[in-house]
C-alpha cells in the first residue's frame, strides 16, 4: 500500500484533481493524511460546482422590455440619459429593494480595456470615489464588471434634474439661492479635494438639483479612465467639456490641472448660473475656443449686471493663474455665502475702506448714534474713549470679524495681532487661558473661543518670497533653524520660529544640479552634477571632496544625506552609499525598486529599501547583511510606476513607504516588519516624518497643499494650503511645533504644526451612526462600524476588540448608567438588548416593534430607581417603555399619532420624558403613564436632537432651522440663538459643567455655543456629517461621531492650554 | 438577508409586509425558472409561481405548515409541484391542436419527481446567486481576490491570464481561488439555511 509523499502536490495538481483528473495511489495516500491537501481539494470541487451551477440557466425575473443589459442583482427600470461616458439606467437592486442609477460605461478607447494595471487603477480610482461621503455628492456604490468585459457603477439615485434646467425652471430661483447653491457645491468639492479626489470634468450636465434645491455632484474621477482626455486632442469644432475647462487643462505645457481646477470649473458654472451667458465666446472653432480660455477676459461687470462682491468672487475663481484663484474649495464656498448675505468678501479684502463698510452695515444702530465710529484697521480708539458701551460692543464685534477675515485669509499674525489688541483694551494683559476661556468676562471669553479656532487650524504664521529661489531644498539644521538650498548655490538660514532669514551665504555650483542637500551642521553642500557628486564648503566655496558618478546616477531618484553618510539611487534600483565627508563607496546594491528611495539613518550605518520583491530590507552597511528579517511583499507586483520611497522613524520601530497608491505604514514586530495601516491617497507623495514620529506630511507632485496625517491613528490632520505654487520641499523644527514649507514661487510659509494634542481618534471609521453610548467614566464608546454592527471602542485597550457574543447590527446604541444593559437599534424596527459584562456583550433578545414602525431613538432610564427601564420613541408618535432585562414592554403610548418622533432624552431623576417631534414641538412626557404633560412649540422645523443638562433644568435642543433652542424644563419657556448655520444641526450636547453646549451641524462641523448667551464663541471642522455628540463626564471633553470619520474625542481643555499666555514678542 | 427573528415566525403576521416580501423574493424567482425548466412559456411559468404564493399565503396563515415535518423549501414545492403540473397540461391542451403527438405526450408526462429537481436546481442556483452577492458586499476589500475567482471559476480564464489581469501572481491567484472558495462555501451555507428553513 502506498504510504503517501511527504510534500503537498502544489494548487496546480489539486485543482487538476477537483477536474477529474486521474489520482495517483501515492497521492491520494497523502490525501488522506493531509487535512490541508484534503481542504484544498475540496474547494477546488467546490468551485467548479459553483461554476457548473451559475452556468445553468439563471433565476430570473420578467424581463424588462428595453435593450438594458443584464446586471447580475439589479432589474433595469429603464434608461435614464446617455452620454459620451455610458448609458445610465435606473435599476432596482433586487435583494434590498433600492432604487440605484448604473451608468454602464463605454469601452474605452472603443476595445475593451481589460489590461492589469488600468482594471487595478480604475478599481483604486473608483474604491477613493465610492469613499467620498458628503451631502453634495452623488455616493458610488458599486462597480460591476459585466460578461461583456464592460464596467458599470452602481451609485446612489438623485430624483433631480441638471443644473442648467434647474436656472432655467419657470420661477427661477433667486440670486442667493444661486449664491447658496454654488456653496453648496464648493462644499461638496471640498470634500473631495480634502481626499485627494478631484473632479477634472465639471459641468452643469454634471450637477443635479433635488426638489430641496441641493445640489448633488456626479462623476467624481471617472473622467480619467473613460477615454475622455483632459487635453485638446481633436481638430474641429469642440466637444462641449471643453467650455468649463481651465486654462491649464488646454494648455500643453502648463502645470496640469489641481484642485484649483475644479475651482475654475465652478467658477465658470457660477458665471453662466448667475448671468445666463458663458464669461468668454466657447461654441466657435476649436482653436478659438481653446484662446478665449486661455487669454480672453470676463466682459465688465456693468455689462452683465452683477454685484460687485459677487463679480470679484466670480472673478477670483476664474483667474487665469491658478496662483490666482481661491486655494481651496472652502474659501471659494465661504466667499459665495459671504456675498449672499451681504458680508464682506474675502475677494476684496484688500480694500480697507470696504471691509469698514461691510462692518458698519451689520452695526448700524450703533454707527447711527457716533457716525465717527469705524471698524477694522482704522483708529477707532478715539471713538472708545466715550466708553459708550454701544460702540464697544460694535468694535468688539468687528474686531472679532477682523480676527475670522484674517484666519480666513490665512493670515493668523495679523488674526493674533487683532486679537492682543482687543484682549488689551478689554483689560486682559496677562491671559490665563485655562480659566478665562471658561469664567472670563464675555469679551475675553470670545476673543479666547477665536483663538481656539486659530489653534485648531493649521494657519500660516509668516510668509516670505525669497527671490531667487526656485526649486529649493530645505533642512532642519542641527542648531534648529532651517536651512534652504537653491540650485544656484545660494543658502539661507531661517529661524524656525519668526520665519525671519538669519543669514545668508553663496558657493560655486558645478555647472547644473542634478541633486543637491545641506548638511546638518549647515557648512557643507552636497550637489549632485552631471557626472559626479562633490561637497562645498558654504562659507568658503571650497570643493572638500569630488567624486565621479557613472550616468546611471545622472538622474538621482534618492539623494538622502545624513551626519555619516550619503545614499544616492539611480532610476535604475541601484542605490550607492557613499561616505558623507571623503565621498567614499561604503555600500552599494541594485537590489532595488524602480526608481526607489531608500532611507539611512544617521549614523549611515543602516540602509532600508524595498527589493525587487518589495520586502522591506534592514541592511548593515559596513557587512552589507540584512539586520532583520525582510519582511512580507510590502507592495503588491509593484508596477514601473511605483517609484517608492521609504521613510523611517530614527528608532526604526515604524517604516513607511510611499508609492502611487497611497502611504504604506509598517511597524517593527519582532524581526521584521509588518504593515500596520494603509492611507489610500490615489497617487505618490513624497512624505517625511516629523521628528517626533507621530505625524507624516506628504504633497504630491505639484499639488499646492501638504497634507498630513497622524501616524499612530491614521487620521488625516488639516492640510496646509495656500500656496501660490506647488510644495517643493518641507521641514519640520525640532520641537515639531512648526513646519516650514517653499513653494515653486519660491515663497517660505511657516506654519503651526496640526499636533492633535487635544484630539483622540477611536477605531476605524463608523458608518452613519445615529447614536452612539460611551461608559460613565468615558473610558469606552459604543459605536457602529462600517458593516453597520456594534462595536465597541476601548481607550484603555486600543488593539484588543470585546467579545461580541453574536454580530448585533443597528445603527443607534444605548447604555444604562451602570453600563451594564445595551440596546441597539436598527432601521427596520428591532431593539437588540444585551448584557455587559466585562469586556463582552452577549445580545440576550430581540424586540421587534409592530409593522412600519422603526425606532427613532431610545435611551436608559438614568435613575437608579428605574434602572433597566429603556425609553423608545417611533417614527409614528409613539413612546414606550421596555424592561430591558426581561424584554416585556411596560408601557406603549401613542403620544402623537402619525407624528414622527424625532428625539428623546430622560430628566435626570427620571420622571419625565422629553421627546422632539418632526414639526418642531418638544413633548414632557410623565413616565410614569407617558402622559403628556407640557408641549412647547419650539420650532417651525424639525427638531433633530435634545440634550437635557445634569441639573434637569433646561433642555437644549437643535434641528434644521440652524438654531439652539434653549427651554426651561419648569416653565416651558424658550429661547433661540441666532442662526449658526445654513445646515440642519444634527447633534446636540451639553457640556458637564453647563456652560457650553455643542452643536453638530449637517456640513460637517461642531459649533460650540455659549449656554446661557446662546451665543456661538467657535466652529471646528469634524470632517464628516455631525450625527451624535455626547458631552464627556471630564468638564469640557466631547465625543464626536461623524460620518465615514472614526469616534473622535475632543478636550478643549488640552487644546486651551496650547493658548500662549501673554502677547508674544515681535520679531 | 438573515435576520435575527425567525422569518418562520414573522409570516405568521399577514401585516408584516417585510417578512412577506422577503418570502416572496426567496421563491418567486425560483419557482418562475422551475417552470421555465420544465418547458412552461414564460406567462405561464409566472402564473404558476402566482397562484404558488398565494396557496403558500394562504395555507401557512391557517397553519397549514408544520415545521417538524420538514423544511419550507420542500413545502414549498410541494405546492409548486400540482401549480406546475397543472399549467403544463394546460399548455399541451392549448399546443394540442398544433404540435405533434409526441411532443403532446411528452408534456403530459411530467413526474412529481422532475418538479422537485427541476426546483432544486433552481433553488440551488439562486442560492448560489445570493451567497455570491453576500460574499461580495463582505469582502469589499479584497477585489483582487474576488476577482480572481470570478475569473477563473466563473468566467473561464486560464490562470496565467487571470494573474496577468489582476496583477497577482500565478499562486497568489491560486491562493485567492481557495480562500474564496472557501468563504463561498460558508456563505452558501448560510444563505442555503436561511432560505430553506425560512430562518
Amino acid at each position: 500500500m502506498a504510504t503517501g509523499t511527504t510534500t503537498c502536490p502544489g494548487s496546480s495538481l489539486l485543482e487538476a484533481l477537483a477536474s477529474g483528473a486521474p489520482v495517483s495511489e501515492e497521492i491520494g495516500a497523502h490525501i488522506a493524511r493531509c487535512a490541508k491537501c484534503a481542504e484544498y481539494l475540496s474547494s477546488a470541487r467546490f468551485s467548479r460546482r459553483f461554476a457548473e451551477v451559475m452556468s445553468d440557466t439563471p433565476v430570473t425575473t420578467p424581463t424588462p422590455p428595453s435593450e438594458a443589459p443584464d446586471l447580475f442583482g439589479y432589474q433595469v427600470l429603464g434608461e435614464i440619459s446617455r452620454g459620451g461616458q455610458g448609458v445610465i439606467y435606473r435599476a432596482e437592486q433586487l435583494t434590498t429593494g433600492q432604487i440605484v442609477a448604473i451608468k454602464v460605461l463605454h469601452p474605452a478607447g472603443g476595445a475593451l480595456d481589460t489590461t492589469r494595471e488600468s482594471r487595478a487603477r480604475f478599481l483604486r480610482e473608483i474604491q477613493i470615489v465610492a469613499s467620498l461621503s458628503a451631502p453634495g455628492i452623488v455616493r458610488l456604490l458599486d462597480s460591476l464588471k459585466l460578461m461583456d468585459g464592460r464596467e458599470a457603477l452602481v451609485m446612489e439615485y438623485i430624483d433631480g434634474q441638471p443644473l442648467d434646467a434647474w436656472r432655467d425652471a419657470q420661477t427661477p430661483p433667486s440670486e442667493a439661492a444661486r449664491l447658496q447653491l454654488l456653496a453648496e457645491i464648493s462644499d461638496a468639492l471640498h470634500h473631495a479635494h480634502q481626499r485627494g479626489v478631484t473632479h477634472r470634468d465639471l459641468k452643469p450636465s454634471n450637477i443635479l438639483v433635488d426638489a430641496q434645491n441641493h445640489p448633488h455632484l456626479l462623476d467624481f474621477g471617472v473622467a480619467r479612465h473613460t477615454g475622455v482626455s483632459d487635453r485638446v486632442t481633436l481638430t474641429g469644432q469642440f466637444t462641449g467639456t471643453l467650455a468649463y475647462a481651465a486654462p491649464e487643462q488646454v494648455s500643453p505645457g502648463s502645470g496640469g490641472p489641481d484642485i484649483r481646477t475644479d475651482i475654475y470649473s465652478l467658477g465658470v458654472i457660477g458665471f453662466e448660473l448667475l448671468t445666463g451667458r458663458m464669461p468668454y465666446k466657447v461654441d466657435g472653432a476649436l482653436d478659438t475656443t481653446v484662446r478665449n480660455i486661455l487669454e480672453a477676459d470676463p466682459p465688465a461687470r456693468t455689462r452683465i449686471g452683477l454685484a460687485m462682491d459677487v463679480w470679484c468672487v466670480l472673478n477670483k475663481a476664474c483667474a487665469k493663474r491658478p496662483e490666482r484663484r481661491y486655494q481651496s474649495a472652502s474659501e471659494f464656498a465661504r466667499d459665495l455665502r459671504h456675498a449672499a448675505s451681504g458680508e464682506a468678501v474675502d475677494a476684496r479684502r484688500d480694500s480697507g475702506w470696504y471691509l469698514t463698510r461691510k462692518s458698519i452695515a451689520r452695526h448700524r444702530f450703533a454707527v447711527g448714534v457716533f457716525l465717527a465710529l469705524l471698524v477694522g484697521v482704522l483708529g477707532v480708539v478715539a471713538a472708545l474713549a466715550t466708553g459708550n458701551r454701544r460702540l464697544q460692543g460694535a468694535l468688539h464685534e468687528s474686531r472679532l470679524n477682523q480676527i475670522h477675515a484674517h484666519l480666513s485669509a490665512g493670515e493668523r499674525e495679523r488674526a493674533e495681532a487683532v486679537m492682543w489688541t482687543e484682549l488689551d483694551r478689554v483689560g486682559s494683559t496677562d491671559v490665563d487661558p485655562e480659566s478665562q476661556l471658561w469664567s472670563g468676562t464675555r469679551s475675553e471669553r470670545r476673543l479666547l473661543w477665536r483663538a481656539m479656532e486659530m489653534q485648531a487650524q493649521a494657519t500660516c504664521l509668516s510668509m516670505t518670497p525669497f527671490r531667487d529661489a526656485t526649486d529649493p531644498r530645505m533642512t532642519t539644521l542641527d542648531d534648529g533653524s532651517f536651512g534652504v538650498l537653491t540650485p544656484n548655490g545660494r543658502v539661507r538660514r531661517v529661524d524656525p520660529l519668526t520665519g525671519a532669514t538669519i543669514g545668508e551665504s553663496q558657493f560655486p555650483v558645478p555647472g547644473r544640479v542634478t541633486a543637491m542637500w545641506l548638511s546638518l551642521d549647515g557648512k557643507d553642500a552636497i550637489v549632485q552634477y552631471p557626472g559626479g557628486v562633490r561637497i562645498t564648503s558654504v562659507a568658503t566655496g571650497a570643493t572638500l571632496a569630488d567624486r565621479a558618478m557613472t550616468d546611471e546616477f545622472t538622474n538621482a531618484r534618492g539623494f538622502v544625506v545624513t551626519p555619516k553618510a550619503i545614499a544616492i539611487s539611480a532610476p535604475s534600483g541601484r542605490v550607492v552609499v557613499l561616505d558623507r565627508h571623503t565621498l567614499e563607496p561604503r555600500y552599494e546594491s541594485d537590489d532595488l525598486l524602480f526608481g526607489e528611495q531608500p532611507w539611512i539613518d544617521d549614523d549611515g550605518s543602516t540602509v532600508v529599501f524595498l527589493d525587487r520583491q518589495s520586502r522591506l530590507r534592514v541592511i548593515d552597511i559596513a557587512s552589507g547583511a540584512d539586520r532583520l528579517t525582510p519582511s512580507q511583499p510590502v507592495l503588491v507586483n509593484p508596477p514601473v510606476s511605483s517609484l517608492p520611497q521609504v521613510v523611517a522613524t530614527p528608532d526604526l520601530q515604524t517604516v513607511l513607504v510611499s508609492h502611487r497608491d497611497g502611504i504604506e505604514i509598517l511597524s517593527r514586530a519582532g524581526d521584521t516588519y509588518r504593515s500596520v495601516r494603509s492611507i489610500a491617497t490615489g497617487y505618490m507623495t513624497r512624505i517625511s516624518i516629523d521628528p517626533s514620529g507621530s505625524v507624516v506630511a506628504g504633497n504630491a507632485y505639484g499639488d499646492a497643499q501638504l497634507r498630513m496625517w497622524d501616524l499612530v491613528t491614521g487620521a488625516e490632520l488639516p492640510a496646509l494650503g495656500g500656496h501660490h505654487g506647488a510644495v517643493q520641499t518641507v521641514a519640520f523644527s525640532h520641537d515639531g511645533s512648526r513646519v516650514a514649507t517653499v513653494d515653486s514661487q519660491g515663497t517660505y510659509r511657516l506654519w503651526g504644526a496640526p499636533k492633535s494634542v487635544w484630539k483622540e481618534s477611536l477605531g476605524r471609521a463608523t458608518a452613519s451612526a445615529h447614536q452612539i453610548a460611551t461608559d460613565p467614566r468615558d473610558r469606552r464608546v459604543f459605536a457602529i462600524d462600517r458593516a453597520a454592527s456594534l462595536t465597541v471602542l476601548d481607550r484603555d485597550h486600543p488593539s484588543s476588540n470585546w467579545d461580541i457574543a453574536s454580530p448585533v447590527s443597528g445603527v443607534m446604541v444605548a447604555t444604562d448608567t451602570t453600563s451594564t444593559r445595551l440596546a441597539c437599534a436598527d432601521l427596520d424596527g428591532h431593539i437588540t438588548l444585551a448584557a455587559i459584562d466585562g469586556r463582552s456583550v452577549t445580545p440576550t433578545r430581540v424586540l421587534s416593534l409592530d409593522a412600519g414602525q422603526t425606532v427613532s431613538a431610545c435611551a436608559f432610564a438614568p435613575s437608579p430607581e428605574r434602572a433597566g427601564v429603556l425609553g423608545v420613541a417611533t417614527n409614528q408618535g409613539r413612546a414606550l417603555l421596555v424592561d430591558a432585562d426581561t424584554g416585556a414592554i411596560l408601557l406603549d403610548r401613542e403620544v402623537d399619532p402619525g407624528t414622527m418622533l424625532s428625539d428623546l432624552c430622560w430628566t435626570p431623576d427620571a420622571a419625565q420624558l422629553i421627546v422632539s417631534t418632526r414639526d418642531g414641538r418638544i413633548l414632557f412626557l410623565d413616565s410614569l403613564d407617558l402622559k403628556m404633560g407640557r408641549e412647547v412649540k419650539a420650532s417651525t422645523t424639525q427638531v433633530r436632537s435634545l440634550a437635557i443638562d445634569r441639573s434637569g433644568t433646561t433642555v437644549y435642543a437643535a434641528g434644521d432651522a440652524g438654531q439652539v433652542l434653549r427651554v426651561n424644563i419648569e416653565n416651558g419657556s424658550v429661547r433661540r440663538s441666532d442662526r449658526l448655520s445654513e445646515h440642519s444641526l444634527f447633534a446636540v450636547a451639553v457640556a458637564s459643567t453647563g456652560d457650553l453646549v455643542y452643536v453638530g451641524t449637517r456640513n460637517g462641523l461642531v459649533i460650540v455655543v455659549d449656554a446661557h448667551t446662546l451665543e456661538e464663541l467657535a466652529a471646528f471642522d469634524a470632517r464628516g456629517a455631525v450625527m451624535d455628540l455626547r458631552a464627556g463626564r471630564d468638564a469640557h471633553t466631547l465625543f464626536i461621531s461623524a460620518v465615514d470619520r472614526p469616534i473622535e474625542v475632543w478636550d478643549f481643555d488640552a487644546l486651551a492650554r496650547t493658548l500662549p499666555g501673554t502677547r508674544p514678542e515681535t520679531p | 438577508m438573515v435576520t435575527t427573528t425567525l422569518l418562520l415566525e414573522r409570516l405568521h403576521d399577514s401585516q408584516d409586509a417585510e417578512a412577506w416580501r422577503l418570502f416572496d423574493e426567496r421563491f418567486r424567482g425560483v419557482l418562475i425558472a422551475t417552470g421555465l425548466r420544465l418547458g412552461l412559456t414564460r406567462t405561464d411559468a409566472e402564473d404558476a409561481a402566482q397562484e404558488t404564493m398565494l396557496q403558500a399565503l394562504r395555507e401557512y396563515q391557517a397553519g397549514k405548515y408544520d415545521r417538524a415535518r420538514g423544511r419550507l423549501s420542500s413545502w414549498i414545492v410541494g405546492i409548486a409541484r400540482h401549480r406546475i403540473i397543472d399549467a403544463r397540461r394546460q399548455g399541451a391542451r392549448r399546443a394540442g391542436h398544433l404540435a405533434a403527438l409526441s411532443e403532446v405526450a411528452a408534456m403530459n408526462d411530467v413526474r412529481e419527481s422532475d418538479v422537485a429537481d427541476a426546483f432544486d436546481h433552481a433553488l440551488e442556483r439562486h442560492i448560489f446567486e445570493e451567497a455570491w452577492r453576500v460574499l461580495k458586499e463582505e469582502t469589499k476589500g479584497d477585489s483582487a481576490s474576488l476577482e480572481a475567482f470570478e475569473l477563473t471559476s466563473l468566467r473561464g480564464v486560464a490562470i496565467a491570464s487571470a494573474a496577468r489581469m489582476t496583477g497577482l501572481s500565478v499562486d497568489q491567484v491560486y491562493l485567492a481561488r481557495n480562500r474564496v472558495s472557501k468563504r463561498l462555501r460558508a456563505a452558501v451555507e448560510r444563505v442555503d439555511r436561511a432560505i430553506r428553513d425560512g430562518v
